[in-house]
């Protein structure tokens, strides 16, 4: 050994641990924190339990799903149990010990950490996609704010390391927390990222010839406390404080991970992971995070009439005194089909299901969908669907039976099917083939959000709102229900599927008075047993999802939520 | 006249082919391990405990102590890693253990692992040793070959075996957490404590990690008695030590002291240093490989023993003593101290990864003469912002690395101030450009 073997650092554990007080709250441990007391279970992170007395202390490498690394030594406190500073978030809650994060001490010490911190930082954030967000930037304005006492150059590192399909690395920002490394061993399961060399002159990167291809790789970029880890498809698109954020649930597949959804006037800029201990925990997988993309893309922004060359934009009225008279026609028969897709929300199934049902007088409903994808053990399931169980609780509390989506193409084929009224344009199969099939049908209304080819050959397009864009409510998987918040209102003429469901039975001549997802739930929910118990407004997300300044609230003055116009911000509090 | 120190590590070294099992037999070797065999594991590690050996690594933690942690209730196989990544700068006697007599290390892991129920012992040696860690695995493949390594030892139903790993050249995996991790193959980055390696150590079961003059003194312990072990030593201490003498003496090596010698003897002794060059005098001392505080000369009459270092806030170290005379520029010193540390740093924790470059950059600074009134406040603020001082063992970070810069950094410019002050008001080195000051009075 060295002499600076376990010298100082390492005081020899006790040749006998001295009795244990007896606990002051049994089944707890009871301490004291800058001379607040504070109960605790057994095994909660000193930080966690710090913050419930509002000891904020910080920190870089600490994350409460990763081992705990305390390499960053900014939580570092006093602690009546060392002479020495302690991490909190290493250090094991012992009943009566007393903590104080509010000394002249830890004050120094934090500042200094900053100071290293920054010491090789480029600090370049007026370019960095981090600034706004970045724990640098908050620590530094709250508790060093001082000059750098560095005189000459940083170390150079590289600036755009590529490391994989979504995620790009700058060196140069990083702060060696190795929070990246730990998810990609401990979480992920697929040790993609490493850390070279040694002393100040260490960097995270791939190992060699290798990429980080990783269906998980985006969570490094949201775990990266600094603007060192950035994601490709985000970099350089927006600055984090012009964008706007409300709770959602990725409906990518049907795991129905939580996401914050950030969004700027009415464009989608990124899906990001949103804790939910059941669910997702802290993380998302690629592919859900990349799906935002179709919700400002190819979106079916107005209705129309006439199949291909005959195709013409139309008003709402018009398209839908067409879609009536041609369904009014064969309600009740045979000839009559209707298509459901499991990615629209309960209340669009509630309210399409009934119109489905009372107005168009089926009994059997095709189902569509997305086809099913790649799936593997942590997040990402084979139904790309967001609310498969929906769909079986809504149709079976309505007394509606489920055909595939194959028994629709043979019926088409064999020509029993004359008319076709479509909840969701997604297909399970290729959806070119199946448009060409399904061109058959004498009649075709579609709902949809985006173009596909099934809405190029419909007769009637009536353009639909997605999930970010009206409030509404997803079964994932296990039967939890989520309710999404609203971020803008729906672009162009799109309205809910729920909606145009309860527009087209007023022209059915069924009296309906719903206003709202909101009202469909309540009115039509009691028919289904599983919802029925589901709190939409209690269970709801809350609306302020940040803390600190938030962007005016929906049509304050006039202009939807997150909508900017050049210039200074308006937010409330300034 | 200072008592001749009885021969305990060095008493084969220099005889001919003293690194073979044939000449540590025909010396008495292997005697001790069959005494050994003879008693309990629990009375071994008794032995051990009442012969108040102490960890020669650098801590000075009692050996017997450390052994009795290991739980005796563990499902898990345990280990016995032996530390010979001997890194520290000033520090060589581990080097001439495994050069002059590797099978007394290897006796010593015997009856270690026979005292802690050790099946696989590994020598963890550095990796500029090749010679050395070649001849260690020369001396293992004899004992394989006389039935004292292997499935049993010397016919009795206990068996060992011993591996001889080589590192790739770290400093910091002579940290025992560092170095269990380098042993399990992963980068050498200390652990957190708790849990000790005594509980969870190398691939998580309970692991004693000793230096190597620690275990080579293990067979003589047992073969002479921890009475008389116990009485060579002081009343906290037992034992002789070896130190490594280096810097401006008359005769640098390696040589086994008693305890009770003091800096002063050692450098002045006609069997040790027998003094300074002629002409010069003592300006500073390192008493415990280069990460210790630095003693000035009117403080070398302290004992080399772990109470009466640890008494004046310094500490024995691995016992690499660094003897710097009056044309030593201590600026100059200090910066390849520090230069050491920052490259060794492992990266792991802030203060020590970012403070310690920053430490030799102001200290480059200072040396060439660029240095400004305010630069050795920024030193000793980043030096407390690493590790506080004193007393030893505040430091800010995992390991104690931290402290090794620190430590260093606030000795230095609390003991010769003025001669940092010098550089800056002069705007020049007052010791000139070569690399340890020129051989002259200090020029005013």
């Amino acid at each position: 050994m060295s002499p600076k073997d376990n010298k100082p650092s390492s005081p020899p554990p006790p040749a006998a641990p001295p009795a244990k007080p007896a606990p002051k709250n049994p089944g707890f441990v009871t301490l004291n924190i800058d001379g607040k007391e504070v109960t605790a279970k057994p095994g909660t992170n000193l930080i966690t339990a710090a913050k419930t007395v509002g000891a904020d202390i910080p920190y870089y490498c600490w994350h409460h799903r990763l081992s705990i690394a305390a390499n960053c030594r900014m939580c570092l406190v006093e602690s009546s149990t060392s002479p020495k500073l302690v991490p909190a978030c290493q250090t094991a809650l012992q009943e009566g010990m007393s903590i104080r994060t509010d000394t002249e001490r830890v004050a120094e010490v934090r500042r200094s950490v900053m100071e290293f911190l920054l010491l090789n930082h480029p600090v370049d954030c007026a370019i960095c996609d981090q600034a706004g967000e970045c724990k640098l930037e908050d620590y530094y304005q709250r508790l060093d704010h001082k000059p750098s006492r560095l005189e000459g150059g940083k170390i150079l590192r590289n600036k755009r390391k590529v490391l994989g399909p979504l995620v790009v690395l700058d060196q140069e920002r990083c702060v060696q927390c190795t929070r990246c490394v730990r998810f990609m061993d401990e979480v992920a399961k697929e040790p993609q990222l490493g850390m070279f060399a040694r002393g100040s002159e260490e960097y995270i990167d791939v190992f060699p010839g290798q990429q980080l291809t990783s269906n998980y790789s985006g969570n490094v970029v949201d775990l990266c406390p600094v603007g060192a880890l950035l994601n490709r498809d985000f970099r350089f698109r927006a600055r984090s404080w012009f964008l706007s954020t409300v709770a959602s649930v990725c409906t990518g597949c049907s795991r129905g991970c939580n996401t914050y959804v950030d969004f700027m006037g009415q464009d989608v800029y990124r899906y990001r992971p949103r804790e939910n201990d059941a669910i997702n925990q802290s993380w998302m997988c690629d592919q859900g995070r990349l799906s935002y993309k179709p919700l400002n893309l190819a979106r079916v922004q107005a209705p129309s009439l006439g199949r291909a060359d005959d195709r013409r934009e139309v008003t709402a009225a018009e398209a839908l005194l067409r879609a009536t008279a041609q369904l009014k026609a064969m309600a009740g028969t045979a000839e009559l089909a209707v298509l459901v897709s499991p990615s629209c929300s309960n209340e669009d199934l509630l309210a399409g299901l009934t119109f489905a049902k009372d107005a168009l007088g089926v009994r059997h409903l095709y189902v569509g969908g997305r086809p099913d994808g790649a799936a593997d053990a942590l997040l990402m399931r084979a139904d790309k669907n967001p609310n498969r169980k929906g769909l079986a609780w809504v149709s079976a509390g309505l007394g509606l039976s489920l055909e595939p989506f194959a028994a629709l193409l043979k019926a088409v084929q064999a020509g029993t099917v004359k008319a076709l009224y479509v909840l969701g344009a997604e297909v399970p199969v290729d959806e070119a083939e199946a448009a060409r099939t399904l061109a058959q049908v004498e009649f075709i209304a579609v709902q949809a959000t985006n173009v596909t080819p099934l809405t190029e050959t419909a007769d009637v397009v009536l353009p639909t709102a997605t999930h970010v864009e009206d409030e509404g409510s997803f079964v994932q998987e296990d039967g939890v229900v989520q309710r999404v918040r609203r971020a803008f209102p729906p672009r162009g003429s799109t309205r809910g599927h729920w909606n145009w469901a309860v527009d087209i039975m007023r022209e059915f001549g069924f009296p309906l008075t719903y206003e709202s997802a909101r009202d469909v739930f309540r009115e039509l929910s009691p028919k289904v047993p599983e919802l029925a118990s589901f709190g939409w407004d209690s269970e709801a997300p809350p609306l302020k999802t940040q803390r600190g300044l938030q962007p005016l609230a929906t049509g304050a003055d006039g202009r939807p939520p997150g909508y900017r116009e050049f210039g200074a911000p308006r937010v409330r509090g300034i | 006249m200072l008592p001749a120190a009885e021969k305990v590590i060095t008493r084969n070294w220099g005889k001919p082919d003293s690194w073979t099992l044939e000449a540590y037999r025909a010396n008495g070797g292997y005697r001790s391990l069959e005494k050994a065999l003879g008693m309990t594991p629990q009375a071994v590690t008794d032995e051990v405990k009442k012969s108040n050996l102490r960890g020669r690594g650098g801590a000075g933690f009692p050996t017997g102590m450390k052994w009795s942690f290991v739980p005796k209730d563990s499902p898990k196989p345990k280990y016995l890693a032996v530390n010979a990544d001997e890194s520290e700068p000033g520090t060589f006697k581990d080097r001439y253990i495994l050069e002059n007599d590797p099978h007394m290390l290897l006796e010593g892991v015997t009856i270690a692992a026979f005292a802690l129920g050790v099946r696989t012992a590994y020598v963890y040696a550095r990796g500029e040793f090749k010679f050395q860690a070649e001849r260690l695995q020369r001396a293992v493949e004899e004992a394989y070959q006389a039935g004292i390594l292997g499935p049993t030892v010397l016919g009795k139903p206990f068996g060992l075996d011993v591996f001889v790993v080589r590192g790739a050249g770290a400093y910091i995996c002579g940290e025992e957490t560092g170095m269990l991790e380098s042993l399990e193959g992963k980068k050498g980055w200390p652990r957190l404590k708790p849990p000790f390696p005594a509980v969870v150590g190398l691939f998580g079961s309970p692991t004693v990690v000793n230096n190597v003059e620690t275990i080579a003194s293990v067979p003589t312990i047992i073969e002479r008695g921890a009475a008389w072990y116990a009485g060579l030593g002081t009343e906290k201490s037992g034992g002789t030590r070896l130190i490594c003498l280096s810097g401006s003496v008359n005769r640098p090596g390696v040589f086994e002291i008693t305890l009770q010698t003091t800096v002063r003897q050692l450098i002045e002794d006609e069997r040790y240093g027998q003094g300074m060059p002629a002409g010069r005098k003592v300006k500073a001392v390192i008493p415990g490989g280069s990460s210790a505080p630095v003693l000035a000369a009117h403080e070398i009459d302290v004992e080399l023993e772990f109470e009466a270092l640890k008494k004046i806030d310094n500490m024995a170290g691995s016992g690499g003593v660094i003897v710097m005379d009056d044309t030593t520029c201590m600026v100059r010193s200090l910066w390849r101290v520090i230069r050491f540390y920052a490259e060794e740093s492992c990266g792991q924790c802030t203060p020590c990864r970012e403070g310690a470059p920053w430490a030799a950059r102001l200290l480059r600074k200072l040396e060439e003469g660029r240095g400004e009134p305010e630069d050795l406040e920024i030193l000793l603020h980043v030096a407390h912002s690493i590790a506080p001082f004193p007393p030893i063992g505040l430091g800010n970070t995992i390991c104690a690395l931290g402290d090794s810069v620190a430590l260093p950094i606030h000795s230095f410019v609390a003991r010769f101030r003025e001669e940092f002050e010098a550089h800056i008001s002069q705007h020049r080195c007052p010791f000139g450009d070569r690399p340890w000051g020129h051989y002259g009075a200090l020029r005013a």
